[in-house]
């Protein structure tokens, strides 16, 4: 594994991270929205991700996997039910429905997302003082 | 003491004639770093298509300061075999004649 292998890898894992991060405030956004385009209130998004062969490398035994975004995936599931009969999409018992989105979770979700970036960041800058660093052994 | 002299003034074996010069590679050290060279440019270049990117949305900060990061270590690294190479010149330019 070369230093541009390592390089490669930090930098898919902080696209991941940062698209982790955008669908947590896009959650966070949406968290008292009760329409959406398609109809009904907003639908918490799931980043999946998924492991992926660093392609030249693909022949090899020891093949490193790269982080990519695979999917964007809703879940409509634990829709919050409020009584609000002053609310305009109330329905005739005066319930509305809410989106499925919790704030501490999303926060918990924020937090790890923020931190796996850091490590990542890290391991980047480690792996660039060392290229670096060699750089020096011949002065 | 035989042992030393024959290594300091053992003959000197002239290359075989029709021998070219870097056959042993099948490239000259010219060629070697003309190559290096190039490969630094093309990852300067990629480099700043990915800055572009980051202006045109294309693509995010993360991917053009990674670009950048191995840009800067190719750079870096180009800078250390031409530090070495003009070292040596210098050094056989010192030499007494």
């Amino acid at each position: 594994m070369d230093i541009n292998t390592t390089i490669r890898l930090c930098g898919s894992g902080l696209v991941a991270q940062r698209t982790r991060l955008e669908v947590v405030a896009e959650n966070l956004t949406n968290v008292e929205t009760t329409r959406t385009p398609e109809g009904g209130p907003y639908k918490r998004k799931i980043v999946n991700l998924t492991g992926e062969d660093v392609y030249f490398r693909k022949r090899l035994d020891d093949a490193v996997k790269e982080v990519k975004v695979d999917s964007i995936s809703t879940s409509s599931e634990g829709f919050r039910k409020i009584y609000d009969p002053t609310h305009p999409d109330a329905d005739e018992n005066g319930n509305v429905v809410m989106p499925n989105v919790e704030v501490m979770r999303e926060m918990v979700d924020m937090i790890t997302a923020a931190r796996a970036y850091e490590a990542i960041a890290t391991a980047f800058d480690a792996t660039k003082n060392m290229a670096l660093r060699t750089l020096e052994l011949g002065k | 003491m035989e042992k030393i002299s024959s290594l300091t003034y053992g003959p000197v074996v002239p290359p075989p004639r029709g021998h070219k010069k870097g056959a042993t590679t099948g490239k000259t050290f010219e060629e070697l770093v003309k190559n290096a060279i190039n490969e630094v440019n093309e990852e300067q270049r990629q480099a700043n298509i990915k800055i572009e990117e980051v202006h045109t949305k294309k693509s995010g900060l993360a991917e053009a300061m990674v670009a950048m990061e191995k840009a800067n270590i190719a750079l870096q690294a180009m800078l250390a075999v031409r530090n070495k190479v003009i070292e040596a010149y210098q050094e056989v330019m010192r030499m007494q004649v």
